[in-house]
């Protein structure tokens, strides 16, 4: 039992990570029915540049300071960092494509998702590098369950972050703006809403999210490397396939389940079976439930 | 006295009802699209369907073929039950359309668009295809020759090796007409054909569509807004609105019919 | 002209044939291993380029695992021979290589088929976005079920595989490849695939059968594909499924993009120029993925229909310029 709950804990962490990065990909393809393959290399991109700061802080030697300090400044960096690249590849590669057919859009993704791996590989240098730990870590144990304060924070950080986002979507203008044009955007042009600022905003959210999901993977798994977006990636989109794509709290659902699938997997199979399980949940839900667990199924009008 | 039964039956339509819409109803999600809606097209008969804007008339297009299926109620196409059958299977057995916009296969030739259409007289194995057989080449330059007579019937010739999307608005609906006829079929439904097109196409069009009911013998069941095209050429009218059927008559009494005039009064009148 | 028939499409591809293993007899000692296998790569690059361009620019389905097509064939061809062909034709010399091959490469592309068929099913309800997702997925799959079964290695490989893949049998196989996709999509069944990808709806309302059409395109492309793998399984005499990532996949899709999608010449031109430009460009070796992938990008900003726009070569190109 207390194997169960250790399980449930590791997974509920490392499913909050993934529902992170599930709302960018979710929040993109409900305004602009893309897949963006680079959402993934973006994580890495934010985990990078925490890495760097902590370089810049010396973190590595001196420990991290005190008041999580370092936490916050690479957060923020890496959140500002990532939230330009965001912009940035939005600007210059997918919105000459709006109107371009589907496929075109999807190979762009793919593109911009090897460029930014083997860029990284070339910049960054291939070999892992070890995250510098802007949070000392510690250990708290509940009977047999252990954890640490990493996954507390992580979780609490998420938490405030789509508690964050929730505020935005529901209470803000910009947040009402960016449903509509989920919604048509046609229909909201002729609202007067400024699309093209609503989509780079959408972008920008989507990837600050990811570089938080960066910086709190690597004080989890101190080991980054530039293809490390690659596997998350892909989990996370399963993750958001499976929340339904375009429902934000499907992402959040979907994030958390496809965690806990992946440690229950690991804890009570085998860690072969680690990305597997991945594949299974994506073909089942693609062949059950396409539209995921809340998502909707649109009328095309013929 | 079979004379009799038959004259009755031509009179009441029973015996060749091509097409029956029996108390059929609709909903996407919360929008009641159709309710309870009941029409039916005799055999070779030109029928046309007006109504306002978001009346149904396409909706009940895509009931007739395979795209939606009716929530209640039955369609029947010379007796058998098609609702709820897949679109291919229904042009199989005899209906065919053409779509309020132009759905055509842009990227392929004007020849090949027909030649496409025409996949069912091509059913030579594949492996015969690919080893290129006498017979498979036989089968080719039959369907190439058939496609060329469709074209010079709908006066498309001299396009016939133009990519479909480069064609000239008027063109590239008498094409999607020509598309519908390769299909071979018995029943043919029209969706604003005559939509964006100057008086003399329109002319034309009243043309070839009357011809295609005497020479063809195709049934035809049209939706228009024009009224000039409807009166020119419908021998009946079904009028919808809100998913109702709400008049069926003679063209010139629906025209004067105040339901029907009320209907269109919270649009712009009928193009008359 | 005589009349079309199955003996004269037979006769010329024959004709083909003799010439191809002329050329392997003759020039191909002469101009040494390394640019046999470059040509070789060449081939085996074609016959997958023109495959996947069956199926994502011909029918317009959105595949992008088709490495997993390829490994499934090649794994399964290798089993083949490994297992039970080669010592079965040990003893009969380029009689038994042969026959062996022909053998093995049939089991390679029919196993990579009942995959095709597999992942052409879901397109029933799947398009667009999905369908490349789902791929995808089936592709990994593939990759990792692979990697899990012993006895065709594993994660140390499948070593010792016999050398039977000869230039010969290379373009053989590309050269069927290309003759069957040409035929099929320029018949009349052929442009109703087409017409599934301009508009699937339309094509539906044409009595089309949409799912038939497209499992026939995922079928062919896969069988081919498989082909392509045991052709690469029998040459390098060693798999591992490393060279079967989604990676591999992009590098398929990129000659298609390139040459463009729908032209059997452009996908042709492109496997050929993207198999010799990293050869030559060997300096630049780890500059290599970034320039695949940038140029990916600026393809489909820039011309996005490729380098043939869609068209094919025809002999009346040359008359003209001829004419000027």
């Amino acid at each position: 039992m207390a194997q169960f709950i250790q399980q449930l804990v590791n997974g509920l962490s490392l499913g909050a990570i993934y529902a992170l990065i599930a709302l960018g990909y979710t929040m993109v393809y409900g305004i602009l029915r893309l897949i963006n393959f680079a959402h993934g290399d973006v994580y890495m991109v934010g985990a990078f540049v925490g890495y760097y700061v902590g370089r810049v802080l010396n973190t590595g030697q001196s420990g991290a300071s005190p008041w999580g300090l370092d936490f916050i400044l690479g957060m923020g960096a890496s959140m500002l960092v990532c939230a330009l690249l965001g912009f940035v590849l939005e600007r210059t590669a997918y919105r000459p494509l709006r109107k371009a057919p589907r496929l075109n859009a999807l190979i762009t993704a793919i593109g911009i998702s090897l460029l930014l791996e083997n860029l990284g590989q070339l910049v960054f240098g291939a070999d892992p590098k070890d995250f510098p730990p802007l949070i000392a870590r510690t250990s708290y144990s509940v009977g047999n369950v252990v954890f640490s304060n990493i996954q507390i924070i992580i979780i609490v950080t998420s938490v405030a972050l789509m508690l964050a986002l929730q505020y935005i979507v529901h209470r803000t203008r910009m947040g009402t703006a960016m449903r509509a044009v989920s919604f048509s955007h046609d229909a909201a042009g002729l609202m007067g809403i400024n699309i093209h600022r609503v989509i780079s905003f959408t972008f920008v959210l989507g990837s600050a999210l990811a570089a938080a999901a960066g910086i709190m993977t690597g004080l989890y798994n101190p080991k980054i490397d530039p293809l490390m977006g690659i596997m998350p990636g892909l989990k996370a989109f399963v993750a958001a396939v499976l929340g339904g794509i375009g429902n934000v709290p499907g992402a959040i659902v979907g994030g958390l389940i496809m965690g806990i699938a992946e440690t229950l997997t690991v804890g009570y199979l085998s860690s072969t079976y680690r990305d597997a399980i991945t594949f299974v949940i994506l073909v089942a839900v693609l062949l059950f439930r396409p539209t995921g667990l809340f998502g909707t199924t649109t009328h095309e009008k013929v | 006295m079979e004379l009799a039964i038959t004259e009755m039956a031509k009179v009441t339509g029973a015996a060749q009802r091509v097409l029956e819409f029996r108390d059929v109803s609709l909903s996407f999600g919360g929008l009641r699209a159709i309710q309870k809606v009941s029409l039916y097209v005799g055999q070779n008969e030109l029928v046309g369907l007006i109504g306002p804007n978001g009346a149904g008339k396409t909706t009940l297009f895509n009931m007739a073929t395979g795209v939606y299926c009716p929530d209640s109620g039955t369609i029947l196409f010379q007796g058998h039950n098609i609702a709820g059958m897949p679109p291919h299977r229904i042009n199989r057995l005899g209906i065919a359309r053409t779509f309020q916009n132009i759905r055509l296969w842009g990227q392929m030739t004007v020849l090949d668009n027909i030649r496409a259409a025409m996949h069912r007289r091509a059913q030579t194995p594949v492996w015969e295809i690919v080893a290129g057989s006498t017979h498979s080449a036989r089968t080719e330059t039959h369907i190439v020759e058939l496609a060329r007579e469709l074209l010079t019937y709908l006066d498309l010739t001299r396009f016939e090796h133009e990519l479909a999307r480069n064609l000239p608005y008027g063109e590239q609906r008498r094409l999607e007409i020509a598309r519908a006829l390769a299909t071979d079929p018995t029943l043919i439904l029209l969706d604003e054909p005559a939509a964006g097109m100057n008086t003399g196409e329109k002319v034309r069009l009243m043309e070839l569509i009357r011809r295609l009911q005497t020479e063809r013998h195709l049934t035809v069941l049209l939706i228009e807004h024009d009224m000039k095209v409807v009166m020119g050429i419908c021998e009946r009218v079904v009028v919808l609105d809100h998913g109702e059927k709400i008049a069926e008559g003679r063209p010139q009494v629906i025209q004067r019919d105040p339901r029907v005039i009320e209907a269109y009064l919270g649009e712009a009148p009928p193009t008359a | 002209m005589k009349s079309p028939s199955v003996r004269r499409t037979f006769l010329f591809f024959l004709l083909y044939v003799a010439l191809l293993a002329a050329l392997g007899e003759t020039v191909i000692p002469a101009i040494g291993p390394y640019y046999t296998q470059v040509l070789i790569f060449i081939g085996i690059n074609i016959t997958l380029a023109v495959s996947l361009n069956l199926i994502l620019g011909f029918a317009g389905q959105f595949s992008i695992g088709h490495a997993g097509f390829m490994a499934l064939g090649a794994y399964t061809a290798a089993a083949l021979s490994f297992y039970v062909l080669a010592p079965m034709v040990a003893q009969l010399g380029w009689i038994g290589s042969t026959g062996g091959l022909a053998l093995s490469l049939l089991g390679g592309g029919v196993a990579a088929a009942l995959a095709g068929l597999m992942v052409g099913i879901p397109t029933l309800r799947l398009r667009g976005d999905y369908l490349a997702i789902a791929t995808l997925g089936m592709g990994e799959i593939i990759r990792v079920v692979i990697l899990n079964t012993d006895f065709v290695g594993g994660a140390r490989g499948f070593t010792d595989i016999p050398r039977w893949t000869t230039f010969t049998w290379v373009f053989l196989v590309a050269g069927l490849c290309i003759l069957v996709v040409r035929n099929f999509i320029s018949s009349t069944r052929g442009r109703a695939l087409v017409a599934v990808r301009e508009d699937e709806d339309a094509a539906a309302a044409m009595g089309i059968n949409t799912t038939r059409y497209k499992v026939f395109a995922f079928v062919l492309g896969a069988f081919f594909a498989g082909v392509a793998g045991g052709l690469q399984a029998h040459y390098l005499q060693y798999l591992h499924t490393n060279s079967f990532t989604f990676l591999r996949s992009i590098e398929i899709i990129v000659f298609v993009i390139l040459g463009g999608g729908g032209s059997i010449t452009g996908s042709v031109i492109a496997a050929t120029v993207l198999t010799i430009l990293p050869e030559a460009l060997r300096v630049a070796q780890s500059w290599r993925m970034v320039i695949y992938s940038a140029l990916l990008v600026v393809m489909m900003l820039t011309r996005p229909q490729g380098l043939m726009g869609g068209r094919e070569f025809q002999w009346s190109w040359l008359l003209l310029k001829w004419r000027k």
